[in-house]
């Protein structure tokens, strides 16, 4: 195994994550070096064709060591500056492709059980909380956004939606007013995700929210990249 | 009121349902496999709204608590009743992530069990010890893990439900399937089982003597499980409900091992316990707990 240096920011995304992609981009043109020393996109399906060597011990403490698909880099927990789980696919090995769906099912939801654990396990060094079922964290039905919106005096819609609020740690991007931003806030922090994207109607009434932000709006790349960096180096720093 | 939600001939849900009818507890039930005529009316603000049942209508501000053991909407011919029922189970399934009241368990309070070694680390953050782990897709780390912890089981990662086996020679010759798909193993632990069931703040604990090495599936193998109500120490309980109210979850089924001397070791949280199987055998009053919790706490939020 050639020795690698330390991916400070590894983002997990979808192919088509065009979004994952710029933001990458963006981590390594601010870190002024080579983007393969500095951020590290892995696809899912790498992932999922990993070498896994996943261990709890009896005291709950983690341990895990992976080595994405083609086999050449791995990350080891004391390599990981910060991860961003964006990938909401399930996934599958080459293994499982010409089995049935059911087997294919199974291990998808096997495959996202195992990357909830090892997430978990980074602490902090996540930028969402993963859920047991979901590594990219808080899969909540709009309706519960908006519930939870609502229930904090916020308006509600199930309009098209018309504008997107980010967070990204402590900056929001694309507030109209104070209380769209501390409402923001709000809900990022009740899902524990440092990035979060909270999606209004025309009239600014909340439509729905969630952890993986589209990254579309202007600037959402850039404050991505910002969150990522500032999170990469307190993981080193720790 | 108190609602309840769920297959209408899941004992679970049946055996609470009788107990809010004996306790004369006001109740509706909406039955998954009895939705003819069942609309679920929410609001955008996804608390608002009404149940309509055949000669009913039942407004959502009214119910005060649930019980909820959703299961996948029954299969149907009938494309149009398919798409409308999977449709009401989603609305159902929102309502009770968000509804303002006691809700046993919510949704999205259930997905810690999604993943065993996940669940694992939460379950060691509340105080107890959980088996020793190891999920891979390298043979040779699991020979290593035996070698070094002795005899292991193998189970799924997920919450999808499986049979726990012992990693015998049989098994072992199997070991290379490992690199298609990573595989969760634990150190064997010995001890008694014991299922502690708790609601809210209350504990009722089972103990099961089963030669088998998964006590659920023990009558399949030609085995047998003898399941007696037992007492935890005070210290223990507690623990319990700790560990319950840690996931979010206010019924909850702890799956323990108790070693001779008293140690605890903890295999998993389930947020929908078949709670009535113990029940069952044992007369603990779970589902009267049950109905209890929901009809006499205030609600939460």
């Amino acid at each position: 195994m050639p020795t690698t240096r330390r991916p400070l920011v590894t983002i997990v995304a979808d192919a088509d994550d065009t979004g994952a992609r710029a933001t990458a981009q963006a981590v390594a043109l601010a870190a002024g070096c080579g983007t393969r020393h500095t951020v590290w996109l892995v696809p899912t399906d790498a992932l999922a064709r990993g070498r896994w060597h996943h261990t709890v011990d009896p005291d709950g403490t983690p341990r895990t060591h992976v080595e994405p698909w083609p086999h050449r880099r791995s990350l080891a927990d004391d390599q990981v500056g910060v991860v961003w789980f964006r990938s909401r696919c399930p996934a599958v090995t080459p293994s499982h492709g010409a089995g049935t769906a059911a087997d294919r099912a199974y291990a998808a939801t096997e495959l996202a059980a195992l990357f909830s654990s090892w997430l978990l396990g980074l602490g902090d060094r996540v930028v969402t909380r993963p859920e047991g079922t979901s590594p990219a964290g808080a899969a909540w039905d709009a309706t519960v956004w908006r519930a939870l919106a609502a229930a904090r005096g916020a308006a509600v819609s199930t309009d098209p939606a018309s504008r997107r609020v980010l967070v990204a740690g402590d900056r929001v991007v694309g507030a109209a007013t104070d209380a769209e931003a501390t409402l923001a806030r709000d809900l990022a922090e009740q899902a524990a995700s440092r990035c979060f994207e909270l999606t209004l109607d025309a009239h600014g009434r909340v439509v729905d929210a969630g952890v993986t932000p589209a990254l579309t709006g202007p600037g959402h790349v850039a404050a991505a990249a910002g969150l990522l960096l500032r999170l990469a180096a307190r993981g080193v720093a720790a | 009121m108190i609602c309840f939600h769920g297959y209408g001939d899941d004992p679970a849900l049946a055996r609470a349902v009788a107990a809010a009818e004996r306790a004369g507890v006001h109740h509706v039930v909406v039955d998954q496999q009895q939705l003819t005529g069942v609309e679920f009316e929410l609001a955008d603000d996804g608390t608002h709204g009404q149940v309509r049942l055949p000669g009913r209508r039942v407004a959502l501000t009214d119910l005060t608590g649930c019980y909820a053991r959703p299961l996948a909407p029954l299969p149907s011919p009938d494309a149009a009743t398919a798409a409308r029922e999977a449709e009401l189970a989603g609305r159902m399934v929102a309502w009770l992530d968000a509804a303002p009241i006691t809700v046993l368990n919510r949704p999205r309070a259930m997905h810690s069990n999604g993943s065993k070694p996940y669940q694992a680390q939460l379950i060691a953050a509340a105080g107890f010890a959980v088996p020793r782990t190891l999920v891979t897709t390298d043979p040779d780390a699991v020979r290593a893990f035996v070698a070094e912890v002795g005899p292991v089981v193998f189970k799924s990662v997920s919450g999808v439900r499986s049979v726990v086996r012992v990693l015998d020679e049989a098994a072992a010759e199997r070991l290379e399937q490992v690199r298609h798909l990573p595989t969760q193993f634990q150190a064997r632990v010995p001890g008694v089982d014991v299922r502690v069931h708790v609601v809210g703040e209350r504990c009722f604990a089972t103990r099961i003597e089963s030669p088998a090495v998964d006590y659920r599936y023990a009558e399949r193998d030609g085995l047998t499980a003898e399941l007696t109500a037992c007492e935890l120490s005070d210290e223990l309980a507690e623990r319990c409900v700790r560990l319950a109210a840690a996931l979010g979850l206010v019924l909850a089924g702890i799956d323990l091992k108790l070693a001779p001397e008293g140690h605890a070791t903890c295999f998993e949280v389930n947020p929908m316990p078949g709670y009535s199987f113990f029940e069952a055998h044992t007369g603990q009053p779970i589902s009267e707990a049950i109905v209890q919790h929901l009809a006499d706490v205030p609600a939460l939020v």
